[in-house]
């Protein structure tokens, strides 16, 4: 499963040292970018998530340089106004998008609703309803099918449509989270 | 080494949440300092913003004499331990420990010198090729711990670095640190919430609850003379025993007509709290079973105790009995000869020498 690890710090630092530190941990195929002098994202799949959080402390500590890092499935507007966030909260961290959005729902901070609610806008309405009703169906497919009455491939036909169209590869817990999240908001709509 | 000076420093996150109030602390070089507290209450918050991990939002930082507030982490000159072991997953335990200081550009000879000194220090020589996965949770503690020491630097910060081990690990690992503190004679910062591990490392300790300081000194004077009903009930296993009483004609109205007259030695204080409601407090180590000379002194304070609960420690009884309607526990020496069973009626004397009194208001301020 392909995720977006955008990064920043807010101090300078020389690209190559992190893209060999990060190889020389992390076994599998990653994609390395720069977008600015101090911010860039990698593509990698979820576990680079658990090599980033041992790293975040050690990199900060021999290399000084503090990494603010959010996990997402796109490199959309929400995923960087979301790492902006983090990085003005002015900690070295390694955060998926969802738990990041949960925490600022529980806060009462309602900044980031309206682009979580803008990027389904151009879904369509049966592709959200099948993902929705295979949240609730607890991620079981036979469930979810029996549920809609629609056979058991339409179902996989529609769940690898939504998968494609917005990245969420909702078989997976952090991006089920994210869309149970979004389906709330889109529900308040 | 070095000296950490703490001026006024709040801690106030983006959503107005405040984590740390006007912390003031002054740690001498070579000091152990501990922060101890329950969770939540700011101690790895402080630490994180000495080392630069958190910003400060108001007060002054200075590390040897330097205000360090803008300070980089990498120049502030500070170690980190962390709770979760941080290494490199696959570097050799060589590799982690010299990478650091591949990074400074130090000449080769030396880097190879300060890993196997730090490796002899720790009994992880015969560990240097292994990858951080062939090492059990101790011994990658260890290597944590020779990574900060490599560097000589002027603070340690160590953040919980031993609640990740299990207890018996935990217990050697405990003394391995102080002994290892002892041949560094560097400044320690430790951050824990196991009061146990506060009392047998630190030289001072500061106790931390709702982002305040409670109280900070010497583990003694702390069990001693706890500032405060937090302090008291928090520094201690099993905790103090507290209950409500009364003062009434300079004795302890406990109600149910249980009144214990106080010692000559605090009778001045208490007839000055004439009519107040106060918290009497006891260690259970000052509550006795059948010792004559406890008897003697404080027979008001002596009373016939239905055992409740008894727990054998090998060399004592935690035993739990009942007093004036409140759970009194007493820490008694535990004797081949005598065992304890629950229904068992044991007379219990409490050194009232030993008592404390706190104030009932919500800070429960320490009376004496």
């Amino acid at each position: 499963m392909k995720n977006y690890y955008l990064f920043h710090s807010k101090t300078k630092f020389q690209p190559k040292q992190i893209k060999d530190i990060i190889a020389e941990n992390y076994r599998d195929d990653f994609t390395f970018e720069m977008i600015e002098i101090n911010q860039g994202f990698i593509i990698a799949d979820e576990k680079l998530f658990d090599v980033l959080e041992t790293l975040i402390p050690l990199i900060n500590q021999d290399l000084g340089i503090g990494l603010t890092i959010l996990v997402s499935h796109q490199n959309h507007r929400l995923a960087n106004h979301v790492l902006r966030f983090l990085i003005q909260k002015g900690v070295s961290t390694c955060r998926y998008l969802g738990d990041v959005l949960m925490e600022r729902l529980m806060d009462g901070d309602s900044q980031f609703n309206l682009f979580v609610i803008d990027e389904f806008k151009n879904i369509p309405r049966e592709i959200i309803l099948t993902a929705s009703m295979f949240i609730h169906c607890g991620l079981n497919a036979i469930k979810t099918a029996n549920k809609l009455y629609i056979h058991r491939n339409t179902f996989n036909y529609r769940l690898h449509k939504f998968i494609a169209l917005t990245g969420l590869d909702i078989r997976d817990y952090r991006h089920a989270l994210y869309f149970e999240l979004a389906s709330r908001l889109l529900k308040t709509i | 080494m070095a000296k950490v000076i703490l001026k006024n420093i709040n801690k106030i996150y983006d959503n107005n949440v405040q984590a740390v109030f006007d912390f003031n602390l002054e740690i001498k070089d070579k000091e152990f300092i501990v922060f101890v507290g329950p969770s939540g209450c700011g101690k790895t918050t402080t630490l994180r913003m000495i080392a630069g991990l958190e910003d400060i939002t108001s007060g002054e930082l200075f590390i040897d004499d330097v205000l360090s507030n803008d300070v980089t982490p990498k120049d502030r000159d500070i170690a980190m331990v962390f709770q979760s072991y941080a290494l490199y997953p696959h570097m050799s335990v060589y590799d982690n420990m010299a990478f650091g200081l591949k990074i400074r550009h130090l000449p080769k000879q030396e880097i190879d010198e300060r890993v196997h000194r730090a490796a002899r220090k720790l009994e992880i020589e015969q560990f240097l090729n292994r990858k951080p996965k062939q090492l059990s949770g101790g011994q990658r503690q260890r290597v944590a711990l020779g990574r900060a020491i490599v560097r000589n630097p002027k603070v340690f910060l160590m953040d919980e670095p031993l609640s990740n081990l299990d207890a018996k690990l935990r217990v050697q690992m405990r003394s391995e640190i102080i002994k290892l503190h002892e041949s560094l004679g560097a400044t320690t910062i430790y951050v824990t919430h196991d009061q146990t591990e506060a009392m047998t490392m630190a030289t001072k300790i500061v106790v931390m609850r709702g982002g305040y300081i409670q109280q900070i000194g010497a583990p003694i004077d702390i069990y001693n003379h706890p500032a405060n009903l937090f302090v008291a009930s928090f520094i201690g296993s099993p905790p103090m025993n507290l209950m409500d009483c009364k003062i009434r004609n300079g004795k302890l109205d406990f109600g149910k007509g249980v009144v214990v007259p106080v010692p000559k030695a605090f009778a001045k204080k208490v007839e000055s709290l004439e009519g107040k409601e106060v918290v009497f407090g006891i260690r259970p180590e000052d509550v006795h079973g059948g010792i004559e000379f406890f008897e003697k002194e404080f027979p008001e304070a002596t009373f016939p105790a239905t055992i409740k609960v008894a727990e054998l420690l090998g060399h004592e009884y935690i035993l739990h009995s009942d007093f004036a309607g409140n759970n009194l526990i007493a820490k008694v020496p535990a004797q081949e000869n005598r065992l304890y069973r629950i229904g068992d009626v044991v007379k219990i004397s409490m050194n009232l020498n030993k008592m404390h009194l706190f104030d009932k208001s919500e800070n429960g301020v320490a009376i004496f």
